[in-house]
């Protein structure tokens, strides 16, 4: 869908010469090319795979499985892996494999929503400051070089000691603290798009800034766009296994990924490896899995580029 | 583990008899050294020849509690273990010192005064100055008592101790005889023993370096220490001295000005102090170490991290969730023994919220909150059997007759069916799992409006696992019953200075619940009347709780008229029914862990500690 737009920004070229950005293709035609190249990417695969049944067993999992994750159970406390409970218990009861897919809800969720709204805000940040130019563009990334300059986990600990760290808190904190990546990355594709011809021909046309920033730049950074929000998706899951790790997480009966590894380690030494492996595991391969995905993502859409 | 506030406060005389257990008394000098660690207990002679001078001590901090206030004068925000017991008694010696090894009596070889003598048939008494001094050469002085007794007069409001009508109410005078007495008038012939252990306990000389106004002014000049106006200056001047931060304490001429063992030489604002021997100390126990030092940390974990290296920690102390590991410490030099307290254990609901105040008035509401607290199963669970339910004001453990048989029937015990129906039956709708709405007012009780909700906002101290777990089966037994609370964790610190005493007018009502993960140590005084804590307006009253029934009652205790027991008895089983605050299991207050070849560790009641008797052995 994204790639879909593409073309947009080609319509002012004249077909008797190379047009700047090259040959305009066929919509079909690219969505195939990504993708061929995407699923030549073995990792990739793997890592879409990953997610999927990440997704599936998170959301899809408790209709299966069924547990209470509502109520404690004082009578079953870190009981081992068994038939009844195959991860076992944790410290106050719940079944772990229930826990897991709980866990693993609150972790996809704030790790896409939290992406999501750091490319939006990134996005519109870095399109208005490249586009603009002038002092605007020196004021606004004078503001994004400020807060990169204060270490982000510092940052967000800040933050989360503040605010009350609910769910829809711990997103907004979380994308505070990650537009700014892609705020510098638009702005830098923005500076070189605002003086191409088909820009420049929308402005003569009348075009005003608004409908260019959104109608000609921002459908051609959205390769840039796309691969930032996979990397964030990643970072904003480990930023959550951070927060919640040192107890700075939305709080009990919430859980994620990282709360259950951070209360796992209560009980490091007394060998309750199922409250440490599972949600571990959980943390690592579904984070590997989106920056597979980034890495495919971004090699495929530098086929694109480098076919017009 | 858990943490505690202190209190002052309180009453009478013919109890303290049964709550002194089989203390011999405190006068009487041990003329050997124990050896400390669990091995305090054992009465292990160790030679001089063996005792090693100097060394360095590591004491390890509660989690998240920390010292962070150094003038002794404080109010709630500030009234800690972590303040008082772990901090400012090394440096400021109390006029009187409890506890002699494990027993619960006074101190009188630690303390700075000679036992008390009445005259005037109990209407006063005088009180006689050991002959210390302050590390600035001042002699402790009559004067010095005098300065701090105006000082609590002036500022009685700003003090955590505060009980209205009691101490320092019921002086009506003082008179400095001589340069070492002072004689305290009294408005009534109050017991001997409870002037003693729950008011002339709470006295703390102030040197007259701090009856200054601004800093470099001479000593005295303030003008407190005989004429009380003067004193809200020179209080407002050494407040602000303390609220520079804990990192200016150590350099501070006016914090540096000791009558303690130690004198502190660095605290940083994670909580760790470091304190020197005072070499000016003159008076008993001069230290064997040379430097002490308190270790602060975030959660229990951390702490047992360090331990288990065993390399930076001397005393400190095994999680509740980790004690079936012991042995492996005691391969690693360290001796293992539970840490009691004279408290109690609880947490508070404010009262005076201007939304959910009127819910938390109604007392049925209380004991339903009580009822959903499983006590005995967060005990067994959680804290592997070291701990206790709480069910009253007075502490269960040790066992004593002060502990009355209702309390001991404990009759809010955990019972989330009969709590549903006490809701139900006040006109509330009860939703498992959903909230509980008010659907009949006139039931509900005054102030509830048709359509209110049991949803409450719940701040907790993080840092100790099984605190937080038993918290969490809280949350999670209440939403069975509807009521919903949402949990928000903070440090230790911060959230006693949350649970403040308010009008419902004011910003800083707006608390609902907090648990700063502990309760109460009676301490200095062990007489567990509970006036500091739900005489209306105390100093620690910051629940807001109010009843003209329970002040009575406390009175009557105070009084000591008729029989003091049941005077206690009765007082108590009104708390019980009542509920002022909600009560929580009460673990030990640390499972210790103490190097084996250090020594003199004592497992104060009290929670004072006295790193001055500590030493290793060569």
């Amino acid at each position: 869908m994204a790639i879909g737009v593409a073309p947009t920004g080609l319509e002012p070229a004249s077909a008797a010469t190379t047009p700047e950005g090259g040959e305009a293709q066929a919509v079909g035609s690219i969505w195939k090319l990504i993708f061929d190249v995407f699923v030549q990417n073995r990792l990739a695969v793997l890592g879409v795979a990953i997610v999927v049944f990440m997704a599936l067993f998170s959301f899809v999992g408790p209709f299966f499985y069924h547990t209470n994750q509502v109520n404690t159970n004082l009578n079953q406390v870190t009981l081992p892996p068994s038939l009844k409970h195959p991860l076992g218990t944790d410290d106050v009861g719940y079944d772990v494999l229930g826990r897991l897919m709980k866990g693993g809800q609150s972790s996809l969720e704030v790790g896409l929503a939290a992406a999501l709204l750091a490319s939006l805000l990134g996005t519109a940040w870095g399109a208005v400051a490249g586009y603009v130019g002038g002092w605007l563009d020196g004021l606004m990334m004078r503001v994004v070089d400020s807060i990169l300059a204060i270490p982000p986990l510092l940052l967000i600990l800040l933050l989360a000691s503040i605010f009350v760290p609910t769910i829809p808190v711990v997103i907004l904190v979380i994308a505070f603290i990650s537009w700014l990546g892609c705020a510098r990355l638009v702005r830098g594709d923005t500076l070189s798009l605002r003086v191409r011809d088909y820009v420049q021909a929308a402005r003569a046309s009348g075009s005003r800034s608004g409908r260019i920033v959104l109608r000609h730049i921002v459908p051609n950074v959205i390769g840039t766009i796309v691969v930032q929000t996979t990397f964030s998706v990643a970072d904003s899951i480990l930023l959550l296994a951070y927060l919640s790790y040192l107890g700075l997480g939305p709080p009990p009966p919430a859980s994620n990924w990282g709360d259950m590894l951070s209360n796992g380690l209560n009980y490091l030494y007394d060998g309750y490896w199922w409250l440490i492996y599972p949600a571990g595991i959980a943390i690592v391969i579904t984070v590997v899995a989106f920056n597979f995905i980034g890495d495919a993502l971004r090699d495929s859409l530098e086929v694109r580029l480098q076919q017009r | 583990m858990s943490m505690f506030r202190r209190a002052m406060g309180g009453l009478a005389a013919l109890a303290a008899g049964a709550l002194l257990l089989a203390a011999c008394g405190g006068t009487t000098k041990p003329t050997t050294k124990t050896s400390g660690s669990a091995a305090a207990a054992s009465s292990t002679t160790v030679p001089a020849s063996k005792i090693q001078k100097g060394g360095t001590a590591t004491f390890a901090l509660g989690p998240t509690a920390t010292p962070n206030w150094i003038f002794p004068l404080m109010s709630f925000t500030y009234f800690s273990v972590a303040n008082i017991s772990n901090f400012q008694y090394l440096m400021y010696k109390p006029l009187y010192y409890f506890g002699v090894g494990e027993k619960p009596v006074v101190n009188n070889r630690l303390s700075l005064a000679y036992p008390p003598k009445w005259t005037n048939g109990g209407r006063s008494v005088i009180v006689t100055l050991k002959p210390d001094k302050w590390s600035d050469g001042e002699p402790v002085s009559a004067k010095d008592v005098e300065l701090w007794q105006n000082m609590v007069t002036a500022e009685k409001a700003n003090w955590a101790a505060y009980v209205p009508g009691a101490y320092p109410d019921n002086v009506v005078s003082t008179k400095v005889l001589s340069p070492t007495s002072i004689e305290f008038n009294l408005n009534n012939a109050y017991s001997h023993q409870w002037f003693l252990y729950n008011e002339l306990s709470q006295i703390t000389p102030f040197p007259e370096a701090w009856d200054v106004t601004k800093l470099g002014a001479k000593p005295g000049s303030g003008g407190c220490t005989t004429d009380v106006k003067k004193c809200p200056a020179v209080y407002k001047f050494l407040i602000s001295q303390g609220k520079k931060g804990v990192a200016t304490y150590a350099s501070s001429p006016i914090w540096s000005v000791v009558d303690g063992a130690w004198k502190l030489q660095s605290l940083d604002t994670t909580g760790r102090a470091v304190f020197t021997a005072n070499p000016k100390y003159t008076g008993p126990d001069k230290p064997h170490l040379s430097k002490f030092v308190e270790l602060p940390f975030t959660t229990d974990t951390a702490e047992y991290n360090d331990l288990r290296s065993g390399n930076s920690i001397d005393v400190g102390y095994i999680p509740a969730q980790d004690v079936a590991q012991r042995t492996i410490l005691a391969s690693r030099g360290y001796t293992f023994k539970p840490w009691t307290d004279f408290g109690f254990d609880y947490f508070e609901v404010n009262l005076n919220n201007p939304t959910v105040g009127p819910i938390f008035r109604q007392a049925y509401i209380r004991q339903v909150l009580e009822e959903l607290i499983d006590q005995k199963g967060d005990i067994k669970a959680y804290y592997k059997g070291y701990g206790y339910p709480t069910c009253g004001p007075v502490p269960a453990d040790p066992p004593s007759q002060l502990t009355s048989p209702l309390e001991k029937k404990c009759p809010f015990s955990f019972n989330p069916k009969r709590a549903a129906a006490t809701l139900r039956s006040h006109g509330w709708t009860v939703v498992p799992n959903g909230v509980d709405t008010c659907t009949d007012p006139t039931k509900c009780g005054p102030g509830i409006k048709k359509g209110a909700k049991l949803d409450f906002q719940y701040v907790y101290s993080t840092g100790i696992a099984a605190l937080t777990q038993s918290i969490e089966t809280e949350v999670s037994d209440s939403a069975k019953v509807g009521i919903k609370l949402s949990l928000s964790g903070t440090t230790f610190d911060d959230a006693i200075s949350k649970a403040a005493a308010c009008k419902p007018s004011q910003s800083s009502c707006s608390w609902e619940i907090v648990n700063w993960g502990g309760g109460w140590v009676y301490a200095p005084d062990y007489y567990p009347t509970g006036g500091e804590l739900y005489k209306t307006g105390a100093g620690s009253n910051t629940e807001n709780y109010s009843s003209k029934t329970m002040d009575n009652l406390i009175q009557l205790t105070h009084l000591n008229k008729g029989n003091a027991l049941q005077n206690l008895y009765k007082y108590e089983d009104y708390a019980v029914e009542q509920l002022p605050v909600i009560w929580q299991p009460n673990p030990d207050y640390q499972l210790m862990e103490i190097k084996s070849n250090l020594h003199g560790f004592s497992f104060n009641t009290y929670l004072n500690i006295n790193p001055s008797d500590w030493y290793f052995t060569k």
